[in-house]
């Protein structure tokens, strides 16, 4: 994955809130996966933006951490959210 | 077989006649016109009745989303065929067939499919009592003890809101239930309604506290305590019933927006029916409890 990859997630997924806890539903697959609080504003962000470059630089603005940091931790929540079939990736 | 009857919020007729129905009425009636053949999706389940099912469509219903005809077939018993405009279902005869038959499988699976695929209910799969002007509801895994615990309340002088499968909805800022039918089953038998409840809530109510039963062995104590988040998510998930491919979206929502709105506790139910009173004091004096909270 680089900085060039687009990231679409499923459009059979979306997220739901429940008592504060954020939780991604598959209507396709009918699975459910919890987010911690990070996942959850990564995964807010990329719903809105499928420039990578663009969404580590809105993450620098809520994370207190290197660019090169938050571009690992990125790359390894898009491949988890690939593995569970709740993204697609060009 | 009675007339007419009660079920999950509506009146069921077993007559021929058109006439007008009001939304909360429905016809069941004899046919024999039925063509399996012109149905062409199928789609198959599971159950625990040593019977073939399934329920038969015109159009691909993953594709097209909730039909308006469809028919349920219990191979060598009865074919079911329901249109969700008319609120009429009729039924063929099989060989196997039987009035106890009928009545078992229109109560059990084909109302609640009818009223899903219309889109008017969630259905639960949970035992539910009144307590305190609410239905208080009992989920579990198989065998956790939701018939044995709702049993025990109906013994206690509660009246019976569900047996098995629970009609929700959403009305007015808040989640209610329209109470099942009047059978209750404490014991397991294939294809059999069980018996009437000598208290029997028919009608709508208020879901209040809802409790997921987790057994544990006799000697270990009752203890209650609160669900949130995911962990009562999943439980609400996995208690879902009638999970047809139909109104995804919107009934993952519904799931979600309930889960946000109920109140669930886990309480460990002692494997010793002599306890059985303790855990019925021990609900009764934490819904006091939480009343007084909420």
């Amino acid at each position: 994955m680089t900085l060039d990859t687009k990231v679409h997630i499923k459009e059979t997924v979306f997220l739901q809130e429940v008592d504060g806890e954020t939780i991604l539903l598959d209507t396709e697959s009918e699975e459910y996966f919890s987010l911690n609080e990070v996942g959850s504003i990564f995964y807010h962000i990329l719903k809105e933006e499928d420039d990578l470059r663009v969404i580590v630089d809105e993450l620098s603005t809520h994370f207190d951490l290197s660019k090169e940091k938050l571009q690992r931790d990125l790359f390894a929540f898009i491949e988890t959210l690939s593995e569970k079939k709740l993204v697609t990736i060009d | 077989m009675n007339k007419h009857f009660y079920a999950y919020g509506h009146t069921i007729f077993f007559q021929s006649s058109s006439q007008n129905l009001s939304q909360n009425q429905i016809i069941i009636h004899k046919c024999n016109g039925i063509s399996i053949n012109d149905f062409t999706y199928k789609h198959s389940f599971e159950n625990n009745q040593n019977r073939v099912i399934y329920l038969k469509t015109k159009e691909n219903i993953e594709l097209n989303g909730a039909p308006e005809e469809w028919i349920f077939v219990v191979e060598d018993v009865v074919v079911f065929l329901c249109n969700i405009k008319t609120q009429k279902i009729c039924y063929k005869e099989g060989p196997k067939f039987s009035k106890t038959l009928l009545e078992y499988w229109l109560i059990h699976i084909v109302l609640p499919m009818h009223l899903t695929i219309q889109n008017k209910f969630y259905f639960l799969h949970t035992g539910s009592v009144v307590v305190d002007r609410k239905a208080v509801l009992f989920m579990g895994e198989s065998y956790a003890g939701k018939s044995t615990l709702t049993d025990f309340f109906l013994k206690k002088g509660h009246s019976l809101v569900s047996d098995d499968k629970l009609a929700t909805f959403y009305k007015d800022d808040s989640f209610h239930c329209f109470s099942s039918h009047k059978y209750h089953r404490p014991y397991r038998k294939m294809e059999d309604l069980g018996v009437e409840a000598t208290k029997f809530y028919s009608g709508e109510v208020n879901i209040g506290n809802v409790y997921w039963l987790t057994p544990v062995k006799a000697t270990q104590s009752v203890e209650i305590k609160h669900l949130s988040g995911v962990k009562k998510f999943e439980r609400l998930r996995y208690s879902t019933e009638m999970d047809l491919y139909i109104n995804k979206r919107k009934r993952f929502e519904y799931l979600g927006r309930l889960a946000n709105s109920i109140n669930m506790y886990e309480i460990q139910i002692p494997n010793d029916l002599n306890r059985l009173e303790e855990v019925y004091e021990k609900i009764i004096e934490h819904i006091q409890k939480t009343n007084k909270e909420f």
